[in-house]
């Protein structure tokens, strides 16, 4: 066991895990903007978006990730589509962010009482007004336990983008691994980081939810939320 | 000029119909009670009245204004027509008092003060002003109901449509409701309500129309139609319901 090499080059590590959870980040809040934005066109237009947008969702999930990469990375520059790697990496977490969220935002909408969207029908609300007024807050409310998990998949999928030679923790850890002939530190440590970054987000998730459901019985007025 | 007007309106689903040549006037200021047995048709006809279900024949007319599903036209609609319903829906994580508000704040162009101060002045006609800042789920049945109620009224329409308001409440909330909508009746708003509730039914209601497979089978005014029903159907409902 020699973890000195390994701790001596923990900068690189940190560093690349960084990239991975900014990249993770980013592409999930894109995402989430996108699959409500989805849900709302749905609200509004009905099938017209329903059904392209649920192509994009079934390509999306049922396709490998990395093939994604390789595809919007290597596949498309053969048509003269080229783009940086770090485009390449944030186009495909985001796509993937949207499709995973368009899914569970959808269920967490089915488990809206069909009484609550009548009473604000009733009331004279646009699509718009309805989903921001009456089905945003139940919706996400439903939806955050599952968006949690979603978005940890999401962060340890970002160690795939190593394969479009973006910087992050899985690149950083193989060059040192190979670098250093400590492949077995190298990993427990890389391990470890990735552990301690899903642990967090985990807990920061949760955060959000006691945060979101803890108001329904407190004060708290509609202009807090509009 | 009456304000709601149905001819001969019909409504199926798919094969099924559930109402027949449905014709009634209806004038501003008049509260009509729908009363028949589960699966008559009263509730189906009642949310015809304000779109919630699109009639599959015949013609309605709203305050002159013949009914259009096209979205904006609908909406419209719904700001002249308010409808209260049997299970309250109101928004669980919104306060009493901005479940009240929303409505006239997002579509009526009031400013959050004002729409706030007529949530306050609905919520005290209702008889809650000391639960503005409660959560719906704090409130009992028919403290909901009210709030229900308050929120409809919130929108100022000329119409209440009432969906079985008292249904779901324990006995001993029925009347705390059916006090609200009594002196709403006397107020004089035109008011369309499906009810179980016989004996307010005669005492609040102008007129009291029975449906009976899917049709309205007898209308009349309401003491004399209680009293002294015409057809062996409503003989038969009224025996069965006392």
């Amino acid at each position: 066991m020699e973890f000195g090499v390994v701790l001596d080059h923990l900068p690189l590590l940190v560093g690349g895990a960084l990239r991975g959870v900014l990249y993770a980040v980013g592409g999930f809040v894109i995402g989430i903007a996108c699959a409500a934005l989805i849900i709302l066109g749905r609200m509004a237009w009905g099938r017209w978006v329903t059904i392209p947008s649920q192509i994009f969702v079934e390509i999306v999930r049922n396709t490998p990730f990395l093939l994604q990469a390789f595809f919007l990375y290597f596949g498309l520059a053969k048509l003269g589509v080229m783009m940086p790697g770090y485009v390449a990496a944030i186009i495909i977490v985001t796509f993937n962010s949207a499709a995973y969220a368009t899914e569970i935002l959808r269920s967490g909408m089915l488990g809206i009482p069909k009484g609550l969207l009548e009473a604000g029908d009733s009331l004279g609300f646009t699509a718009l007004q309805q989903f921001r007024y009456v089905v945003a807050r139940p919706m996400l409310r439903a939806a955050l336990p599952a968006l949690s998990g979603q978005f940890i998949i999401i962060m340890l999928n970002t160690s795939l983008l190593s394969a479009i030679a973006i910087p992050e923790l899985n690149y950083e850890a193989s060059n040192l691994a190979s670098t250093s002939f400590r492949p077995f530190e190298v990993y427990v440590v890389v391990a470890v980081i990735y552990l301690t970054l899903s642990s967090v987000f985990a807990g920061l998730f949760a955060l959000i939810r006691r945060r979101v459901s803890g108001s329904w019985g407190s004060e708290r007025r509609m202009q807090d939320i509009v | 000029m009456s304000l709601i007007e149905l001819n001969a309106v019909t409504k199926s689903y798919g094969s099924h119909q559930v109402i027949y040549d449905a014709t009634l006037s209806i004038a501003a200021g008049e509260v009509i009670a729908l009363i028949g047995k589960s699966g008559s048709g009263k509730s189906t006809l009642l949310r015809c009245l304000n779109g919630l279900e699109q009639i599959s024949g015949g013609s309605l007319r709203i305050a002159g204004t013949p009914i259009s599903y096209e979205k904006a036209k609908l909406r419209a609609l719904r700001r002249k027509v308010a409808i209260v319903f049997q299970g309250y829906n109101l928004f669980p994580h919104l306060t009493v008092e901005d479940n009240v508000a929303l409505a006239p704040r997002v579509t009526g162009k009031a400013s959050g003060t004002e729409a706030l101060k007529l949530a306050h002045r609905y919520l005290e006609r209702v008889g809650l002003a000391d639960k503005f800042r409660a959560h719906p789920r704090d409130l009992s049945g028919g403290q909901q109901q009210r709030v229900a109620i308050a929120r409809a009224l919130a929108v100022q329409p000329e119409i209440l449509l009432l969906d079985e308001v008292t249904a779901a409440l324990d006995p001993e909330l029925v009347g705390e409701v059916l006090t609200v909508l009594g002196e709403l009746a006397e107020q004089g708003l035109t008011m369309v309500l499906v009810t179980h509730e016989i004996a307010f039914a005669r005492r609040a209601a102008n007129r009291i129309a029975f449906m009976h497979q899917g049709r309205l089978h007898e209308v009349g005014p309401a003491e004399a139609t209680i009293s002294q029903p015409r057809t062996a159907e409503l003989q038969k409902f009224l025996s069965a319901v006392r």
